[in-house]
């Protein structure tokens, strides 16, 4: 009797035990999360078939392009200091259920605060300098989305339409400042040059990966702690889960909801700068950035939890890579992956996908655990 | 002074209005669908994406068989397409629809680019092909009327169009059986079904309608605004149309003017340089004027609900009736 159980225990402790003891649901996301993906590359794959001269060659660049030289490695590095920071922003908004879509103007006039510290304030001085640059940016990033997120505390005013026009608002009042205020009078879009020593410095002697990444990588952390580790992030989850069970436990819920956006607001402003200081040396950019959309589909793919950002960077940032270098060396434009993005994004949130599989699977772990039961029944017996 | 004298002098343009009739038209049919959606109780964020892939696929097809009008059959179709993937996903695998809009709007506007480069070898605009446009129309005995003709006459077939589906759209929403659907579903989706109406279905006729007018909108971009396509061409109009919906309280009537409020500031813009003022600075306004009208908005909302409350019980004796109207 004894010696058969023993036996039984000594099957379940393979290598499979861990997703074996994992809950169907848990395993249904995986699965779920793999077939959005594999439809998401496979549409990417059949467009570069059908359109790519050679197909061969810009499918390689496509899968291993971060492997194939030490820059385009780099570049991949590069992308997912943006894709961290504001994934790490969306993750706490939509943690409150708050759809505030206003990053891309707080990372737009982050940026540009940035810079004209870099040029005007601080040009000359080392690590303070840019640590000041950026909290700078962070600031106006909290006052950007001060507004629509006031806005909604006090009057209830749809948040996704104002976060919008805000976004082009900052867009519009930087083009202003940078046209008519702060344009080196020799270029045709450009200001002056940022100080020699106000930009990030370089982490990887050899690439352009720059210190940002530190940062980035604080700022996920924190975010986690926060949102999982904290009373406060306890609110904030029960906010977003279930506003009206939030509000019966006495939490403030529109309160809540604030001071979320502003911390996210605060580090798309952080997200701008570092951008800034990081890879540029003049203010340049003339239209909005993307980044804080990357922030959406990034909290998308990390289902809100800011552990898995990092894992979610590195798999956009790898193939954002690959279609970069498809660009130049195959002919394949860049905007594919932009398709391979929402299609994923629809299939990953799409809550009746593969619905039947997970019929089926609850039914298939039920009948596991009933046999299970039935032979330790009769064993016991 | 001097501002607003300028201000006057291309007030007194005749030209001005012209310019601001037509660039209405590309805010006002995305508006429009914005207020379908919206009176199902969805909002569609994806008239960025359906504009842009509209407005392509519109060229291509033009450019390809020679004829203008299929370009413009190809658009509307793109929209018919796209109105039912948004239905497909938002109702049937049950995608928040804030989110399919997002997704729409990345996929419209990379695979327009994308394929743009196939097609042509351009990067940035279609300016290579000869996809032509859709007739302009001119109005014998209004043209020669001073400001009237000037502003009327040589408009896009598809500028009237869209100002027509003004009363048309009115007329769909209040005075028909499928109007009465779609705004009870929007109103209160679990007393419609009670009484009979699919809520999905009336849901996707309402997406359906809403992206087609957005099909219509990328017909005008490429094929009237402009005679081609370039990258990006809808430049936030998709999410301009939501926020002038929401000012216009959802009502067809209602998306004209805050349209018109729009696109006067747009074409003000382009004269910018007679005012005086930097361009950008003008182009802020409607955004700004979005903001203040969704807190007078939102305030009007609130008082209504307070109201509401105070007379709970009459309220929703009258929701109930509605329904039951609508079956």
């Amino acid at each position: 009797m004894s010696s058969s159980s023993k036996a039984h225990v000594a099957e379940r402790r393979g290598p499979l035990e861990g997703l074996r003891n994992m809950s169907v649901q848990t395993k249904h996301e995986i699965l779920r999360m793999a077939m959005a993906i594999a439809i998401g590359l496979g549409i990417a794959v059949v467009l570069i078939v059908l359109t790519a001269e050679n197909p061969g060659e810009a499918l390689s660049y496509f899968i291993a392009a971060p492997f194939m030289q030490t820059m385009y490695f780099s570049h991949m590095v590069e992308v997912i200091i943006p894709l961290m920071m504001t994934g790490a922003a969306v993750c706490i908004m939509f943690s409150a259920n708050q759809f505030n879509l206003g990053l891309e103007g707080a990372i737009y006039l982050g940026g540009f605060v940035a810079a004209l510290s870099g040029i005007y304030l601080v040009p000359d001085l080392p690590v303070l300098g840019p640590a000041l640059s950026i909290l700078l940016g962070g600031l106006v990033g909290f006052f950007i989305i001060a507004i629509p997120a006031l806005l909604q505390y006090r009057w209830k005013a749809n948040i996704v339409v104002s976060t919008l026009m805000m976004n082009y608002l900052c867009l519009y009042v930087g083009l202003w400042l940078l046209f008519d205020k702060f344009k080196d009078p020799a270029s045709s879009q450009h200001t002056y040059p940022i100080g020699a020593s106000a930009g990030l410095s370089i982490l990887v002697p050899g690439t352009k990966i720059h210190s940002g990444l530190i940062l980035a990588v604080v700022i996920v952390v924190a975010a986690y702690v926060l949102l999982y580790r904290t009373r406060f992030g306890l609110s904030i989850r029960m906010v977003g889960q279930n506003p009206s069970f939030a509000k019966y436990s006495g939490l403030g819920v529109s309160g809540i909801a604030l001071v979320s956006q502003l911390i996210g607001g605060t580090i798309g402003g952080m997200t701008g700068a570092v951008q800034m200081l990081g890879l540029y040396d003049r203010f340049q950019w003339t239209t909005l950035t993307g980044y804080g959309w990357d922030g959406v589909t990034m909290a998308i793919l990390a289902h809100n939890n800011p552990k898995y950002l990092p894992l979610a960077a590195i798999f956009l940032a790898y193939f954002r890579t690959g279609a970069w270098v498809m660009s130049f060396k195959a002919g394949v434009q860049i905007d594919l992956v932009k398709v391979f993005e929402g299609v994923m994004i629809l299939f990953i949130m799409a809550e009746k996908f593969l619905s039947g599989t997970y019929r089926k699977m609850v039914f298939a772990d039920a009948d596991r655990k009933r046999k299970e039961r039935a032979a330790e029944g009769s064993v016991g017996a | 002074m001097s501002v607003l004298e300028a201000l006057a002098g291309i007030l007194s343009n005749p030209n001005f209005y012209f310019t601001f009739l037509s660039t209405t038209v590309p805010i006002l049919l995305p508006t429009l669908g914005c207020a379908i959606a919206e009176n199902v109780g969805s909002t569609n964020m994806g008239q960025e994406g359906i504009m842009l892939l509209a407005a392509f696929f519109g060229v291509i097809a033009s450019a390809y068989t020679g004829n203008v009008w299929v370009g413009f059959l190809a658009a509307v179709a793109i929209g018919l397409l796209m109105g039912l993937a948004i239905s497909y996903f938002a109702l049937y695998l049950q995608v928040d629809i804030i989110l399919v809009g997002i997704a729409v709007n990345l996929v419209g506007s990379g695979l327009s680019a994308f394929l743009m480069y196939v097609f042509t070898g351009d990067r940035s605009a279609t300016t290579s092909l000869q996809s032509g446009t859709l007739p302009f129309i001119d109005l014998p005995g209004i043209k020669e009327i001073p400001y009237i003709g000037t502003a009327l006459s040589g408009q896009s077939v598809l500028a009237w169009v869209a100002y027509l589906l003004v009363p048309v759209l009115s007329f769909l929403l209040y005075k028909t059986r499928l109007g009465l659907r779609i705004r009870s579903v929007g109103e209160n989706p679990h007393a419609a079904e009670s009484v009979g109406v699919s809520v999905n279905k009336t849901k996707m006729y309402a997406l359906v309608i809403s992206s087609v007018l957005g099909g219509i909108a990328g017909a005008y971009l490429s094929m009237s605004y402009l005679p081609y396509f370039s990258k990006g061409m809808s430049g936030g109009r998709g999410y301009i149309a939501l926020a002038a919906t929401a000012m216009a309280n959802n009502t067809p009537v209602g998306s004209l003017w805050t349209s018109l409020l729009f696109g006067f500031f747009y074409a003000l813009s382009t004269y910018s340089g007679a005012l005086g003022v930097p361009a950008q600075l003008v182009t802020t306004l409607p955004y700004l004027a979005t903001l203040v009208g969704l807190v007078v908005f939102a305030i009007r909302v609130q008082g209504k609900e307070r109201r509401r409350r105070q007379e709970g019980a009459h309220a929703a004796a009258e929701g109930d009736d509605g329904a039951a109207r609508a079956a």
